[in-house]
């Protein structure tokens, strides 16, 4: 899904990481200056985000900022998080040991 | 209040008040109140909006001994609106215009850039070449004199200040009599263009070391920014004026979604403290009575605080000083978001798997550029990376290469000696490259051992890839269009990525077939789409303008794919697509 952002930082102090995701649709609004006026107008809700993760370190917990359900399990020895909702904008703290 | 200094991190609320106003609008700041301008702030929770001192009208908002205020201030506005702010314990950065003062235009025709044809140039506005636009200063003329004195006057009136925001920091070539006096003085020609070109960058250093030390008269560590519309990637120099950048990226305004993302993984690679600048605006600055959706500013902070940035919101204040409700209950919301998930920001850094060597930076750092500068190649691939959710930096050539699974170098970084042997230690130490279009092009073919040979760039205006690799994944089993004829090159002890067919001819006036292009002959070129050898992967379009320009999906996917494979493991794969809900 291409509208689908997923952006990773890392909080060593607070050790873990932070996996950002957002998605929205601009939409075609006019020019200005001969180029295209995208502008956000709404919110689209998702649900069920499934992502596989190879992160520096082993993940131990995953918890939710507005992003519904977050579930962490491991399938073939691959970390995969779900993610149950994203409206906008929600951040997953993945803390790791 | 304590006064903000150069070692406090940045705030994250912040807005940019623009107050950019012509001398035949009556009654400024006449209805300005201090509680409705403060609360109004409080309530959308800002802690930093920007104030002007100087518009690029060139009036000033303040007494002052050294410019001129505007004729119809009917207060010391912008003392009021400090002095409401820091009541509330809101910060206040001040603004001046530089390059752009019309009054100074007016009243020193000798201080405007000069053109080489002996015209005076005008720049922004709606339209440039045919409506009202900005005159331009020189700083190599007196000009520089006068707004050094109204910086240290505003320095020296507004002690408590938060910092100095100097805008339009633009130094243009220019044929002034004081430049050109100056360029004789140095033994340069005035006819020659480098010269030229040599001399403007010579004054726009001149101009950020004086402004810089006139805004710090009082304080030495105060917060000082220098802001040109677009922080040009390469050129570190900025980080010894500027202590922090705040990245103008409207994406409304002709910036588009890509250019802060751009901006922000460079500015957090070289170590800068830097903001994101959005607007309230429908399109742009300068807008009075438009909004952007609350959704939409929400968005774009939340996009900021993903990249590590604070945000910034552009608006306009109401000649009459009177605060727009409508514009802060938008910004509001925006900012609730972000004061919910401060927490996810402080202490925080970039990760990345992938260093992307931006071709700005590479090939052309010291170039003066204005707003909104598009690198067809670097924005492309950052637009890809995001879209596959791929984690990547966007480096210089002084950044460590070291971090990085794979380095992308799209479609036109030219690769000097220096660069050269960082990237052979690089690949040394196991390494991947993935290289595009002339990029890794040296006068005698590559630079690097590629796996095929180099038959220069194909004299078709277009040509069509068979993405065959197993690389490519999934993709169409017939030749597509790229939009571009490739670089020819033909595989020697490298893996072929796939064939190019070449069209029947060039289309031209003399000859030409059907709408757009001519199609494909049905045999094979002989030329590869791309070659894999060793450590290395080569893609012989420029795939990643391509993909900006035209947005072909058959090159998303094809890519995703590539760059996977390469990756291996990348740090984050969606193992589905996920559901759109209602509601």
């Amino acid at each position: 899904m291409p509208g689908l952002r997923v952006i990773l930082r890392h909080q060593p102090e607070n050790k873990r990481y932070l996996l950002h995701t957002l998605f929205s649709t601009p939409r075609l609004r006019g020019q200005n200056k001969s180029t295209n006026i995208e502008v956000i107008q709404e919110k689209v809700r998702l649900r069920d985000i499934s992502l596989d993760l190879k992160l520096p370190r082993s993940i131990t917990g995953a918890e939710s900022v507005d992003a519904g359900e977050v579930t962490l399990s491991t399938v073939g020895g691959i970390q995969r998080l779900l993610i149950g909702e994203l409206n906008g904008h929600a951040v997953v703290p993945l803390s790791y040991a | 209040m304590t006064r903000r200094t150069l070692n406090d991190p940045l705030l994250l609320r912040q807005v940019h008040l623009d107050f950019h106003t012509g001398p035949q609008v009556p009654d400024i700041g006449l209805h300005f109140d201090e509680d409705e301008f403060g609360d109004t702030l409080v309530k959308a929770g800002v802690q930093s909006i920007t104030l002007f001192a100087k518009c690029h009208h060139g009036y000033s908002y303040h007494p002052t001994k050294v410019g001129k205020p505007h004729p119809n201030l009917k207060t010391n506005l912008l003392r009021r609106q400090i002095d409401a702010c820091k009541a509330r314990g809101i910060a206040t950065p001040i603004y001046l215009s530089c390059a752009w003062d019309e009054l100074a235009c007016h009243e020193h025709p000798e201080w405007r850039v000069v053109d080489e044809h002996g015209k005076w140039i005008t720049t922004g506005g709606i339209d440039h070449l045919q409506g009202p636009s900005w005159g331009i200063l020189d700083f190599g003329t007196s000009y520089l004199d006068y707004l050094c004195a109204q910086i240290e006057e505003v320095a020296r009136l507004f002690p408590k200040n938060d910092g100095i925001f100097l805008d339009i920091c633009h130094q243009y070539v220019s044929l002034s009599s004081q430049s050109m006096d100056a360029l004789k003085a140095k033994g340069l020609d005035w006819q020659n263009t480098e010269h030229l070109v040599r001399h403007a960058a010579d004054m726009r250093d001149e101009f950020l070391r004086r402004t810089t030390a006139a805004a710090r008269c009082v304080h030495a560590d105060l917060p000082v920014f220098h802001n040109h519309g677009h922080v040009t990637r390469g050129d570190r120099r900025i980080l010894g004026f500027d202590s922090h950048l705040e990245i103008e990226s409207l994406p409304t305004g002709g910036w588009g979604y890509e250019h802060f993302p751009v901006s922000a993984r460079y500015a957090e690679t070289i170590g800068a403290k830097y903001l994101g600048m959005t607007g309230k605006f429908h399109t742009f600055w300068g807008e009075f009575g438009t909004y952007k959706p609350g959704d939409a500013l929400e968005q774009e902070s939340a996009m900021m605080l993903a990249f590590g940035a604070g945000s910034s919101v552009g608006d306009q204040l109401h000649p009459s000083g009177i605060i727009d409700q409508t514009t802060y209950e938008r910004i509001g919301q925006a900012f609730k978001l972000i004061e919910d998930r401060e927490a996810y920001h402080s202490g925080s850094e970039g990760l990345a798997e992938i260093g992307v060597l931006s071709a700005e930076a590479i090939n052309d750092p010291y170039t003066i550029r204005t707003w909104p500068k598009h690198v067809p190649g670097d924005e492309g691939v950052v637009r890809l990376l995001l879209e596959c959710q791929m984690q990547f930096d966007v480096l210089d050539r002084n950044c460590d290469l070291s971090p990085y699974k794979l380095l992308i170098l799209p479609d036109e970084v030219q690769v000097d000696t220096d660069l050269k042997a960082k990237l052979d230690a690089y690949l040394a130490d196991g390494g991947k490259l993935l290289l595009s279009g002339k990029s890794g092009l040296g006068e005698d073919g590559f630079l690097f051992d590629i796996g095929a040979e180099y038959c220069g760039t194909s004299p078709f205006d277009v040509d069509y890839a068979l993405l065959s690799a197993p690389e490519f994944g999934d993709s169409p089993k017939t030749p597509v269009c790229l939009y571009e004829g490739s670089q020819r090159i033909r595989v020697t002890d490298g893996t072929s990525l796939g064939d190019v067919y070449e069209p029947y001819f060039a289309r031209s006036i003399k000859h030409f077939c059907g709408h757009q292009h001519t199609p494909n002959r049905r045999e094979k070129s002989g030329y590869a789409v791309g070659v894999s050898k060793g450590q290395i992967t080569y893609l012989a379009h420029s795939v990643f303008s391509i993909y900006m320009q035209k947005g072909p999906v058959v090159l998303l996917e094809a890519l995703r794919n590539l760059i996977g494979s390469l990756l291996e493991e990348p740090m984050v794969t969606t193992t589905h697509e996920p559901c759109p809900v209602s509601g």
